[in-house]
């Protein structure tokens, strides 16, 4: 009698289990989804400013550490880029990239989400 | 005792649950089912959400792309200044080569960004000059572009006060979100065979030798922007079945398409509370007639538009009216749950 109350009771707290694990999962990638729209248009709101400031990006590396020129630094404090978690912006000057990485766990690593765009 | 009465009736045992054990069973079946729906709600509610939340910023994301491809379409149009017919001409034959149409008729020394400075150079120049803002002041953007057009050496965009025009449906207006003019001018590549409006540049006309000039001086007339050395493109009206010269089949001349994009204050249903964003666009005719709305998302609050470039103030327009080399848009999506902000700017494509 008690085996089949355990069976079942581990039944259905399985069942429970998977749901959690899969609506934990839907809200994960729509999160994730989310986070891609948002940097896709940040840096396409960087290529406008960009192209109206009429800037050359010298160099590779990061370009939110920098105090010029200021209407980068403006991008970067703006709320479409530090809503971003744990993101870092930086410029591939030999393929002419700007990439953004951003995790809970920081930039690097394996769970980074990265997102790039040709200026 | 029950039992035994049992195996006598029926010849064999027969086993059950006694009440306890169905009131027992019973009792931890409804606690992991209150528990099963409690927890399959919460996690349904919660990708509900989610999804919504997705939903509303790619509705939000695909009306920004929407209107930056639009925006990318108003490039002002512009040949270079010190060129002779003739080199004009030649450029032409170059831009034969450029298959995809994004280039305007610019010397090929002159491509790239130091181009679009020119060009930039050029609004700078129109705006500071008195008799172009004149005639700035004359646009009436509810007519046609043959009638009433932007010049074509500046860019197609212009941010409207809402209430002043009869071109925006004044019922239901969100009055302080500020109304968006864009006239767009789309390279022809052989496809520009509808009626329609067209800007061509002069030298088109000249450079083909089966075209009188009658049809270029006489009916562009009204369109034609005279601002000296920048009268480089006209504005025509062509018919479908008319004749077009050699520049419509590689991307010296352009299609333009004037279009309002503007918020009222409801979606679905008169007072649901959800602002819309709706576009209207002018009918390829003739006389300015403006089509139905159509809508381009909905719940969007909080429509700014800044200008980023070249503003030129245009005050018969409204409060804040200007024409834009580029603007800064900004706006919220709302969904159910949150609200998510969208900003860009949103530049002409480089000539």
């Amino acid at each position: 009698m008690l085996i089949d109350y355990l069976i079942g009771a581990a039944l259905a707290i399985s069942g429970m289990l998977a749901l959690l694990i899969f609506g934990t999962d839907i809200i994960r990638l729509n999160t994730e989804a989310r986070e891609r729209w948002q940097a896709q248009s940040a840096m396409a709101d960087f290529a406008g400013r960009q192209a109206i400031y009429q800037t050359d990006l010298r160099g590779s590396g990061e370009i939110c550490n920098g105090a010029e020129p200021q209407w980068v630094v403006v991008w970067c404090k703006s709320h479409q880029v530090v809503s971003l978690p744990k993101v870092c912006v930086s410029f591939k000057a030999e393929a002419s990239r700007l990439v953004m990485k951003w995790g809970r766990e920081g930039c690097s690593g394996d769970r980074v989400l990265t997102a790039s765009r040709k200026l | 005792m029950k039992t035994q009465i049992r195996v006598v009736m029926t010849g064999r045992l027969v086993g059950g649950f006694t009440l306890v054990e169905i009131m027992v069973a019973m009792t931890l079946g409804l606690g992991l089912m209150a528990l099963m729906v409690g927890t399959i709600e919460n996690v349904f509610r919660a990708s509900r959400v989610s999804a919504e939340a997705a939903e509303a910023t790619e509705r939000g994301y695909f009306l920004m792309d929407a209107l930056g491809a639009w925006v990318a379409e108003t490039s002002p149009l512009f040949v270079e200044l010190m060129l002779s017919e003739r080199k004009a001409i030649e450029s032409s034959t170059l831009i034969d080569a450029d298959r995809a149409g994004a280039v305007s008729p610019i010397d090929p020394i002159t491509k790239g960004a130091e181009s679009f400075e020119r060009t930039l150079t050029a609004d700078t120049e129109l705006s500071a000059s008195p008799l172009s803002t004149g005639k700035l002041y004359s646009i009436d953007p509810c007519q046609t572009p043959l009638n009433s057009g932007l010049p074509p050496v500046i860019t197609g965009i212009g941010v409207l006060e809402s209430r002043a025009w009869s071109c925006i449906p004044q019922s239901y207006l969100e009055v302080s979100a500020p109304a968006l003019l864009l006239e767009r001018r789309i390279p022809c590549q052989g496809d520009c065979t509808d009626a329609g409006f067209y800007a061509i540049p002069i030298f088109c006309f000249d450079s083909d030798e089966g075209r009188s000039t009658e049809f270029q001086r006489g009916e562009v007339e009204s369109g034609e922007v005279e601002t000296g050395e920048f009268a480089q493109y006209q504005i025509v009206w062509l018919e479908a079945d008319e004749d077009r010269p050699d520049c419509f089949r590689n991307g010296a001349a352009r299609s333009v398409h004037r279009s309002l994009i503007y918020v009222r204050d409801y979606s679905w249903r008169v007072g649901d509370g959800i602002s819309a964003v709706m576009m209207r666009e002018l009918a390829q005719e003739q006389d300015a007639r403006w089509l139905r709305s159509a809508m381009l998302a909905y719940g969007i609050d909080d429509w700014q538009i800044d200008c980023l470039s070249d503003c030129v103030e245009v005050e018969p327009w409204g409060d804040d009216a200007v024409l834009a080399g580029a603007i800064d848009l900004r706006f919220a999506v709302r969904s159910r749950s949150q609200s998510i902000g969208i900003r860009r700017a949103l530049v002409p494509q480089r000539p």
